[in-house]
């Protein structure tokens, strides 16, 4: 039994290994090309150029050429750590001087492994290289609220909603796989909904982009989720990021994730989470199903108001996958991707929501301001496509006011051009689609 | 690697169990206490075969309690560095994959991977051969060699290669 100072085989079964590894390489030359698998080489590493040479050949399989510096044995730098141990040659981490500051923890990928900040970067243009040579971009999803709700059994006090859930779910349960929104689990004491059209948006997007999923639930829970989601571990594999691989509980990063800030694209209800990537964000409407979620999101809760059986379509998640869908298409028009970044692209797809719209605003912000063009609503306006100006004229075609009464609305009504509340703007902004202006018409004076 | 041990161990009995059958509740409750934890200087202990002898009781002063001194043979199996084992792949990601070997939890990150593998992550993550022969992916048994280990109390962990002659991929999950 070897004794606790050394754990290494070879010193424990002593020079001899070494010596007769020498007559052992002259044999092994000779039987390599009998070998069943592959003549394992003895060479120990390519030169970095010649594996740039053979690159162009595999442009389409969307698969990940690894460039690695020339020996194996090249450490220090120490590229990772995985549980205090150098992920290359094994040394212990206490061994050595202090790491560096800058070390990428993927807990997600398993706790306890961390990446210098050469590696990552390096990795993070590998993935780049990958997904784009596969004519995808990258999706980061978020999953409360976004593609699904849930809510503890505990929430629910209302007998009645208990009753309808539970005949739902049986219902449900009769269904094949693919079909079923709705499912409870006995083991976490949670209900799940999915948003109408789940599936078939992962679907489309899984055509055009490497999906990921962000969520600020618990790693449980965000595996049990993709487990429904993705039953085959086709649309997400390993690629799950939960709350305590998140390193600031309150915010989300794409350090984490490897992604290249030009084509990584986001789909999230909140947007106070991506502070840094607000450019990449499609901020999307909230799903809220269960009464509990109703006093912090707001809205209603669609459980009291839905039927059993028929389900309520919800706009959200096929124009969120026209709007991804465009801004692909929009991405990999041009003869070669350098150098172009998802985030204009987004930008672009964006203007075109509120397209050949010409707004006048009334009764919103003082008119006699410096600078119209510095309020909140007129830059969204803007950014969505919209023409804002200052006065009517003939090309106007709404009226922005929160009440009636002002000439401008006056004016507006006298030739047939749509009255609407703020409030039109920002829902249009959400839903990533021009809203119904009838829905958002100023509340008639008593 | 595997290896047979005789250790000694003190086991505590309740005084329900003083009768006839002492000896074989004795040895329930040793091999229950100890196969399949891991021990930081011996390693993962797989079995205990047999007990050589047991030591004679002591009744614990103000609990009724014996302690027994058990003289016991056991089966570990310890990582060592150097050493050549077979796993199976539990999850491959872009920075490497992940498999085990029974209770050994073993990485190979890329730098450890030949250069004809390349990462794919198209339909299922996967370290696929340029002319696409071999496939790593969940389920595949590959052979490596231990390049690190760590053992603590709860589990034992090496950082391995594939990089060398003779290793690399045994057995396709199909």
């Amino acid at each position: 039994m070897p004794d606790d100072a050394t754990d290494d085989l070879e010193v424990l079964l002593g020079a001899e290994l070494a010596r007769n590894e020498e007559a052992a390489e002259a044999t092994i030359a000779t039987i390599s090309s009998t070998q069943q698998f592959r003549p394992p080489s003895k060479k120990r590493g390519r030169d970095v150029e010649s594996i740039k040479e053979s690159d162009t050949g595999n442009k389409s399989a969307g698969v990940q050429r690894i460039s690695r510096p020339a020996s194996a044995r090249d450490c220090p730098p120490h590229p990772g750590f995985v549980q205090g141990m150098c992920i290359r040659c094994g040394k212990p981490r206490d061994d050595l001087e202090p790491a560096a500051s800058a070390n990428v923890a993927l807990r997600y990928l398993h706790a306890g492994l961390e990446l210098s900040k050469t590696e990552a970067d390096r990795l993070r243009d590998e993935s780049l290289k990958r997904v784009l040579a596969g004519n995808r971009l990258i999706l980061v999803l978020d999953l409360d609220h976004t593609l699904l709700t849930s809510t503890k059994n505990s929430e629910i006090h209302d007998e009645q909603l208990h009753r309808k859930l539970s005949k739902m779910l049986a219902e449900q349960q009769r269904l094949p796989e693919l079909d079923r929104s709705l499912y409870w689990f006995p083991h976490m004491d949670i209900w799940t909904k999915f948003r109408p059209g789940v599936r078939d948006f992962l679907e489309r997007m899984h055509l055009c982009y490497e999906l990921h999923i962000y969520t600020h639930g618990t790693r449980p829970y965000a595996l049990e989720m993709s487990r429904v989601l993705d039953p085959q571990r086709r649309l997400f594999a390993e690629r799950i990021v939960s709350a305590c691989d998140s390193a600031d509980k309150n915010h989300k990063n794409l350090d984490i994730l490897l992604g290249v800030e030009t084509a990584v694209l986001v789909v999230d209800n909140t947007h106070t989470v991506w502070p840094q990537h607000l450019a990449n964000l499609l901020h999307c409407t909230s799903f809220v199903y269960f009464p509990a979620d109703v006093p912090r999101m707001g809205g209603t809760a669609l459980l009291a108001t839905c039927d059993t059986s028929h389900e309520q379509p919800d706009p959200m998640l096929p124009a969120a996958a026209a709007v991804l869908e465009d801004v692909h298409s929009m991405y990999f028009a041009g003869a070669s991707a350098a150098g172009m970044d998802a985030r204009q692209c987004l930008a672009a797809a964006r203007s075109k929501i509120l397209a050949g719209v010409s707004l006048v605003f009334s009764r919103v912000f003082p008119q006699v301001m410096a600078s119209p063009e510095a309020n909140s609503l007129w830059k969204l306006a803007n950014q969505m496509g919209a023409a804002c100006s200052l006065a009517t004229s003939a090309a106007t075609t709404h009226v922005v006011a929160p009440c009636y009464g002002t000439d401008k609305v006056m004016w507006a009504q006298k030739h047939g051009k749509h009255v609407i509340t703020p409030a039109w703007l920002t829902a249009s902004s959400r839903s990533w689609q021009r809203a119904a202006e009838e829905d958002y018409v100023p509340e008639k004076p008593k | 690697m595997f290896y047979l041990l005789k250790l000694i161990k003190e086991v505590e009995l309740h005084p329900k169990f003083f009768g006839p059958n002492l000896r074989e509740t004795l040895k329930n409750k040793l091999t229950a206490e100890v196969e399949g934890t891991v021990s930081g200087k011996y390693g993962f202990v797989a079995a205990v075969p047999d007990v050589e002898k047991y030591g004679q009781g002591k009744i614990r002063e103000g609990t009724g309690f014996a302690t027994f001194d058990v003289t016991y043979f056991c089966i570990v199996m310890r990582p060592l560095k150097g050493e050549v084992m077979d796993c199976v792949v539990t999850s491959v990601n872009k920075v490497g994959f992940f498999a085990e070997a029974g209770p050994v939890q073993i990485f190979v990150s890329n730098h450890l991977i030949p250069e004809d593998f390349d990462f794919n992550a198209m339909e299922d993550s996967q370290f696929v051969t340029t002319d696409e022969s071999i496939r790593i992916r969940q389920g595949t048994e590959v052979r490596v060699r231990i390049v690190g280990t760590r053992i603590d109390a709860t589990e034992m962990f090496c950082v391995a290669t594939i990089k060398e002659d003779f290793l690399g991929v045994v057995g396709d999950p199909t």
